[in-house]
């Protein structure tokens, strides 16, 4: 039921805006300083178009940093669900989307993801053009959004805006600011075409990309596509990894800020008796995530950790179970990375051999 | 794909997101003081996030300030007052507690005399409590007895670098490491203890600039060194004496620089002379061909940054090792310029506002002597009393004197010596010797169960204050939170004991503190918090309200004029190995631990990175002992034994073994030496002799 609409200028925006916080608590990305911060807002202030990504993404909306699961008090225990307000992300970029649609298949079932997620109204927005950093046009999670979105915000260099619908509670949404979407027009759908070749056109080359992520699928473990002399040589070395090992500081700030990464830990917190079990997120970067209680380790050296995780980020033989690439392409890892082995580094590591 | 018609609720906790507050603060762990952001909701800490303005930390973080928030809520927390009665520490009120410690406080000093106490101030809390306390120290108690950590960690430099500079700080900024050509490291295990500079270095390393590493141990900044220079434990002057020599000896040095801005140059030149690479290789082990490298390398750069750690300044010869450190910095012409530098990098988070708050037994704040007539002028008059004339005693001197019996009551604030002092059965009987101790802190620490009263402080994110970083950078530091149960900033608790001496600070609040700070420091006079707050803090000296901060010091000229250099010559270890004790231990910190552990190990993801302390042993004394990889070792020194792991590794060099000094169960401060600097009173906590057998 893909439908459009076509806003005359930006500020045809804000009675949506209005709308949407009348029923929701309404938060969006706004400048602090030179970055910016997912916010509460006022929807009486007007929407910010040009704030930058904000380094932490929207994961925290619906796998907080701390989750708790069940209480006791004494000798009870009782599970503990989140009751969020109804609420919306508004202005959630392509890569948060794709991240958001990963994370949705991985929580899949699980009770507390699902009752933070169910209360939310997504309302994405368009990359006219490339941001520092971002490659998400080359792992195919942007520019522009194929879907995941409740709406979705594409404002033209002409001022005017279109906005997709993509679910019924975004077409709930546009008609309670009496908003009429209509069926896609082939005018407005070329329209939206030709904003994205040009957001597209936007980004910088970088071939390296391709190559690295043709070098990580050549050393696949299913070891028939690797055992053609072509993609062996082609391989990413024991070496090249042994190289960027030492450069992880297992400060876990990539797993914290990557949209698609979802290992936890769960911790008790107990005080007199009563307590909680908290879900709290973890990385696997950490040697002490998978060391076994004989002392056993799978994945005992940095360089070991640093490959496994690049290899659920980058390699394709995850697809078929999470749907896409692990990586969506923020470039948030390169920013929070202290060693410099973000994911933009690291592909050019690869790629450029 | 998500029905949750199909879900059934149990007990239904509200959490809404738009009750969540951000709360700018700075990091509580290291001082490298990286800016983070602290999500509150409910009156708690849910989770910390990186500042991507931040002009130092710039979105990064290490692990520990990820989990900055997890020891605040922690339940273990103390939330009351305690009083030691019939030998257990009872719950008890504040105006009970508080009664008690004016009682001791008054007992003690009306038969010991005035110096019969003494103040353990804390790096960890904010300059406005360090403040307060050495104002508490000398107006109200009229004694200089007040000292911190820094005498365990960087009092060698502050003497050191004042005797040849006039300063004891990093004489340059953190972001100077982008501007170098050439990194000397020398005892710091950067990458680990100070992360977000040591990535800084790697960083500056992989754009060409050479980094050269001088350590014992092999570290993670070795396996990316152009140069490891593996010197033997506690040879670092011949090292440095070596590196001068050859500059000399290729004139290699600034000579315009050390015509210009330094004096005794000849004097240096002479006492180097014997110095030469082989008699130099002979003493540290380090090829005489890789120290000329060195030399050059250092020396012919147009930009050489020197940072070091506390492998240089806990020896006995700590102050001699910075001296050495200061004369290589000053005959190069590598002291007062961008990218340059000679540079302490400070361990604990505020331990350089601690200093500079004069929380030293010598000095009142801005480093302003106790012994200068004027000074002490000054300050009697702003505290209207005449203020005590003649220099406290030093932490371990107050350890001592408690075991004299000339020291009777101590009050310790956010510090575990027991854990973290050398020799501990040394510490333990002296903290048993005293009338009194009060014990300020978050935790019940091992210290604290030797107290008589335990005071609950608050923590970083329950207080309003500033840090000052090891660039130092003074930042603001934001309640974020109510304090823990009955928990009290250190500041408002000194407040209450001075009040009920009948002598207050006449502090209201953090603000206030600082606005007197400033008004008495010259070094920090043109700072008010609205100042810190519109740019990330400001660099000292700032000495009027516009002036901008000083990134680099001693440009044009040093703080104290020509700068001096200072002949020093090889002082050995206190205790070489021997038949009884062959091995030689030194001591390390873990990335993921901090201090005495009393916070990160409370915070599960850290606590499972290390959860035990270890031995780190080289195969060839593994193999002689019989040692393989997990086996209980026992260690043993002249003044104790313990227990631990061993973790065979060629990180450590054979003939040395390391441990980390974070936990209380294998702590390695039974076994290290309280030998003294005699200059700074920095106890050799770097190299003793110890034995080592398989269990």
């Amino acid at each position: 039921m893909e439908r459009m609409v076509v806003l005359a200028n930006r500020h045809a925006v804000e009675p949506l805006r209005t709308a949407i916080a009348r029923e929701r608590a309404l938060f969006e990305v706004r400048r602090v300083g030179q970055s910016s911060e997912w916010c509460h807002a006022l929807a009486s202030e007007p929407f910010d178009w040009e704030a930058p990504l904000p380094l932490t993404g929207a994961k925290r909306f619906f796998f907080p940093p701390r989750e708790p699961l069940l209480s006791w008090h004494g000798d009870t225990a009782e599970e503990t669900l989140p009751d969020p307000r109804p609420f919306a992300l508004f202005g959630v970029r392509p890569c948060d989307l794709a991240g958001i649609s990963y994370q949705d298949r991985f929580f899949n079932g699980d009770l507390w993801y699902a009752r933070r997620r169910a209360r939310v109204l997504l309302v994405g927005i368009n990359c006219l053009r490339a941001c520092p950093g971002g490659f998400c046009r080359d792992v195919d999670a942007g520019p522009f959004a194929s879907g995941g979105f409740d709406l979705n915000l594409t404002p033209l260099s002409d001022g005017r805006v279109i906005v997709e619908c993509g679910t019924a509670a975004g077409h709930a949404a546009l008609q309670g600011a009496a908003i009429a979407a209509s069926e896609n027009d082939a005018a407005t759908t070329d329209t939206l075409a030709k904003a994205a070749a040009s957001a597209v056109a936007s980004f910088p080359d970088r071939p390296f990309i391709a190559r690295a992520l043709a070098r990580m699928n050549a050393s696949s473990v299913s070891g028939r596509r690797a055992s053609r002399p072509a993609t062996r040589d082609r391989r990413v070395s024991d070496a090249e990894w042994a190289a960027l090992g030492p450069s992880c500081f297992a400060c876990t700030g990539c797993t914290n800020v990557c949209p698609t990464c979802s290992c936890f830990t769960i911790v008790d917190e107990t005080r007199d008796g009563d307590g909680e079990r908290v879900r709290c997120w973890d990385s696997c970067l950490l040697e002490g995530f998978q060391r076994e209680a004989s002392g056993h380790h799978p994945a005992p050296r940095p360089a070991d950790r640093v490959r496994r995780f690049w290899y659920h980020k980058l390699s394709s033989d995850f697809v078929p179970a999470d749907g896409r690439l692990g990586c969506v392409g923020c470039g948030r890892c390169d920013v929070t990375c202290p060693g410099s082995i973000g994911a933009l580094r690291v592909l050019h590591t690869l790629g450029a051999a | 794909v998500l029905d949750v018609n199909q879900i059934t609720p149990g007990q239904v906790v509200v959490l809404t997101m738009e009750t969540m507050q951000a709360i700018e603060t700075t990091c509580p762990f290291c001082a490298v003081g990286c800016g983070m952001v602290l999500a509150v909701e409910n009156d708690e800490v849910r989770d910390v996030r990186p500042l991507r303005d931040h002009p130092v930390s710039r979105g990064q973080l290490c692990i520990k300030g990820w989990n900055a928030h997890r020891s605040l809520h922690h339940s273990a927390r103390l939330t009351t007052p305690l009083v030691r009665r019939g030998g257990r520490l009872e719950k008890v009120s504040w105006e009970i507690a508080l009664a008690a410690a004016v009682d001791a406080l008054r007992r003690v000093q009306a038969e010991g005399g005035a110096d019969a106490v003494g103040i353990i101030s804390s790096a960890r809390a904010t300059n406005e409590d360090n403040f307060a306390a050495m104002k508490f120290a000398r107006a109200v108690l009229g004694t200089n007895n007040i000292d911190h950590c820094a005498r365990v960690c960087h009092a060698p430099s502050v003497a050191g670098l004042g005797r040849t500079l006039g300063s004891g700080a990093m004489t340059n900024s953190i972001a100077d490491i982008d501007q170098a050509d050439c990194l000397l490291v020398v005892g710091s295990d950067t990458t680990e203890n100070h992360a977000i500079i040591g990535a800084r270095m790697l960083t500056a390393q992989a754009r060409g600039a050479r980094l050269i590493v001088i350590d014992p141990r092999c570290i993670r900044l070795t396996a990316h060194a152009d140069l490891h220079l593996q010197l033997r434990l506690g040879t670092d002057i011949p090292l440095i004496n070596g590196m001068i020599h050859a500059i000399f000896a290729h004139g290699w040095e600034n000579s315009t620089y050390l015509a210009e801005r330094c004096e005794h140059a000849d004097a240096l030149r002479a006492a180097v002379a014997d110095f030469t690479p082989e008699r130099v290789a002979a003493v540290t082990g380090v090829p005489a061909g890789d120290l000329v490298r060195a030399a050059e390398w250092y020396a012919t750069t147009p930009r050489a940054f020197l940072a070091y750690g506390l492998g240089v300044t806990q020896h006995v010869c700590g102050t001699e090792n910075v001296i050495a450190l200061s004369n290589l910095a000053l005959v190069t012409g590598h002291v007062g310029y961008d990218g340059a530098g000679i540079n302490p990098l400070r361990g604990q988070n505020n331990v350089q506002g601690a200093c500079d708050m004069g929380a030293l037994p010598d000095v009142y704040s801005g480093y302003q002597p106790v012994a200068d007539e004027r000074v002490r002028a000054k300050f009697s008059a702003a505290w209207g009393r005449t203020l005590p004339d003649h220099p406290g005693l030093t932490s371990l001197a107050m350890q001592r004197g408690a075991r004299d019996g000339t020291l009777r009551c101590m009050l310790i604030l956010g510090e575990d010596p027991v854990v973290t002092d050398p020799a501990q059965h040394d510490v333990e009987r002296a903290l048993q010797s005293l009338d009194t101790l009060i014990v300020v802190d978050l935790f019940l620490t091992d210290t604290a169960r030797c107290a008589d009263i335990v005071l609950p402080a608050a923590s970083f994110a329950e207080k309003d204050g500033t840090f000052t970083s090891t660039e130092r950078r003074v930042q603001r530091v934001r309640r974020a939170v109510t304090p823990a149960g009955q928990a009290r900033a250190d500041w408002e608790i000194l407040e209450g004991l001075a009040t009920r001496l009948g002598r207050s600070l006449g502090f209201t609040s953090a603000e206030a503190i600082f606005t007197e700070v400033a008004r008495l420091t010259p070094i920090y006079a043109g700072m008010t918090y609205a100042r810190l707050e519109s740019q990330f803090g400001l660099q000292w000296p700032c000495p009027h309200p516009g002036h901008p901060g000083t990134p680099v010091l001693h440009r044009g000229q040093c703080t104290r004029g020509r700068a001096r250099l200072i002949p020093v010559v090889d002082t050995p270890p206190a205790e070489l190995p021997d038949a009884d004790y062959p091995l030689q231990l030194t001591t390390f910190r873990l990335h993921f631990q901090y201090g005495c552990g009393s916070m990160t190990r409370r915070a599960p993801l850290l606590e499972r990175e290390n959860p035990r302390g270890m031995l780190w042993i080289n195969p060839s004394d593994a193999a002689a002992h019989a040692i393989t990889p997990g086996v209980a070792v026992r260690v043993r020194s002249r003044r104790g034994a313990l227990t631990t792991t061993a973790v065979i590794s060629t990180q450590v060099p054979p003939g040395v073994v390391a441990m980390p000094y974070h936990f209380r169960e294998t702590p390695s401060n039974l076994l290290t030496n309280n030998a003294l600097d005699p200059i700074s009173k920095m106890p050799e906590l770097k190299v003793c002799a110890v034995a080592v057998e398989r269990c």
